[in-house]
């Protein structure tokens, strides 16, 4: 080829550092926490008293304070250590409060529940990418882990579609948990470009980011709930949890919910009372089965 | 939407699904001249919250080995820009010239590669078919179809019709515009890329522009 040509390409792939890894977050900013709820975002606001929520203030990654919350169960219940904790690890949009009715959900069965804002969400410094992402969840899983009020064998990792990549790196890589729950996951970043490609086009030509599901769930050695709705068009089910279901069975107990009608962003709702009762029943599973 | 945006990212590989950049194999170059030709463009999608086509660009060169054979190797620009060396090289054949009503017919063929230094690579096949009318001296009208091909996985080729226009505008210089129907065997939705033009609920339609620059003098 015309040497004139090759020297400028070569010159634009020796610089080049384009990645499509921001694309990945959509943080919203905000300096105010549980004030505003947006009607979509279908927080009752009322469900758990001011006086059980308690705020957290995290050192992360790059020394970047992170944000969260610690909805605690009341002091009145009769066997505080048999309280599990459920560690959220919420999605790619706005931040805490789009997903304190998720919170709300998950408390009233009467969990211990700990959400956070990765770097660069809500008052969070910092900006979002995978290492960040990852740097936060394990400094959430610390504050929790020697919290008082939490039981640090007795914490459940939670993640909806984009926090699923968390949750399921803190139960292969990190600290085995009493059970994981991946709520309309995803499988990895390569799958989004497979999906798109219709080629089978790694993930690595177009991003940075070490989010990948399909390898690590082989390593989830714990109790596993994935929850999809069929209509998903976000997390396509076939190209997603149906491909983690697949790879993790061989090395990993999975119980499976798929829910007829349910999109990506509103399964609870769908599934309405057996959300509650799916969830319980697994998390009392896990504690029969000793799964730690 | 969750992972749409993301989607562009795939956008920029679907464009390899089915060809990227112009058509290789519209007509022949005389032996021995040469041509650059630089394209940009690929499916309409909503992009950055506008409908536009993927920015997808190639730089190709071709070269005349005979009367109706020619050799032709490309570079994508886009995928450089990640990192990433994307090229691709193979040869055109014309066996069908135009008389009448029956238009001038060639046939591509060649290889797609794209090498993630250090990292993953793929080599994907690729072909084409064309038939073409040359109007008035100036006015090359095409059509045809160009595949990608891959073993791996399904699906294992994907199609991409499309017809086309280069216009002459002097003794070296011309412009090309395509239309290009990808995919059209797959569904457009759901998927994480938000096609704005599929035809039928399949696929999706795109425009690449192109620009060419002859060393000698025009294919007849």
């Amino acid at each position: 080829m015309n040497r004139r040509l090759v020297l400028p390409l070569a010159g634009l792939m020796t610089v080049s550092c384009l990645t499509l890894d921001s694309f990945m977050f959509d943080p919203m900013r905000s300096d105010e926490y549980l004030e505003y709820f947006h009607e979509n975002w279908r927080v009752r606001g009322d469900v758990i008293p001011d006086s059980l929520v308690e705020p957290a203030v995290l050192t992360s990654s790059g020394g970047n304070r992170i944000y969260g919350f610690l909805a605690r169960q009341p002091a009145r219940v009769r066997n505080p250590d048999s309280i599990v904790t459920m560690l959220y690890c919420h999605g790619r949009s706005e931040y805490i409060n789009r997903y304190w009715g998720r919170v709300e959900y998950l408390w009233e069965l009467g969990y211990h529940v700990f959400i956070f804002d990765y770097q660069g969400y809500g008052k969070s410094e910092g900006s979002p990418s995978g290492e960040a992402c990852y740097a936060d969840t394990r400094v959430a899983l610390e504050f929790c882990q020697d919290h008082e009020a939490v039981n640090p064998d007795l914490i459940v990792y939670y993640g909806w579609s984009l926090g699923s990549f968390m949750a399921t790196y803190l139960a292969a890589d990190s600290v085995r948990p009493l059970g994981l729950i991946l709520e309309a996951p995803m499988a990895s970043a390569s799958a989004v470009i497979r999906e798109g490609a219709l080629l089978d086009i790694p993930g690595s030509f177009l991003t940075d980011l070490d989010f990948d599901n399909e390898t690590r769930i082989s390593r989830v050695k714990t109790r596993t709930l994935i929850v999809y709705g069929t209509e998903d068009e976000t997390a396509v089910p076939e190209r997603n949890a149906e491909v983690l279901i697949e790879r993790g069975r061989p090395w990993t107990d999975i119980t499976v919910v798929r829910v007829d009608g349910a999109t990506h962003s509103d399964i609870p709702e769908v599934m309405g009372a057996e959300y509650s009762t799916t969830v319980r029943d697994f998390v009392t599973g896990c504690l029969h089965s000793g799964s730690r | 939407m969750m992972v749409r945006t993301l989607g562009v990212a795939a956008l920029l590989a679907v464009l390899l699904a089915a060809g990227c950049g112009t058509v290789n194999a519209v007509r022949s170059l005389a032996k021995g001249q040469s041509s650059i030709a630089f394209s940009l463009g690929g499916p309409v999608a909503k992009v950055a919250g506008m409908d536009m086509p993927m920015p997808y660009a190639v730089v190709r060169y071709r070269h005349g080995l005979s009367g109706n054979t020619s050799f032709y190797a490309g570079g994508h620009l886009l995928m450089a820009a990640f990192g990433v060396l994307g090229f691709d090289a193979g040869v055109t054949h014309h066996f069908i010239e135009q008389r009448g009503a029956l238009p001038a017919v060639g046939v591509g063929a060649g290889l797609c590669g794209l090498i993630e230094p250090g990292g993953e690579s793929r080599l994907l096949p690729e072909a084409e078919l064309v038939g073409s009318y040359l109007l008035g001296g100036r006015s090359l009208t095409y059509f045809g179809v160009q595949s990608m091909f891959q073993a791996s996985q399904r699906p294992y080729f994907v199609l991409a019709p499309f017809i086309g226009e280069e216009l002459r505008l002097d003794r070296r210089f011309s412009l090309s515009l395509e239309s290009k129907w990808y995919a059209p065997g797959h569904d457009t939705q759901p998927r994480n890329i938000d096609y704005r033009i599929p035809i039928a609920g399949k696929g999706a339609l795109g425009f690449v522009l192109g620009a060419n620059y002859h060393t000698g003098s025009w294919y007849e």
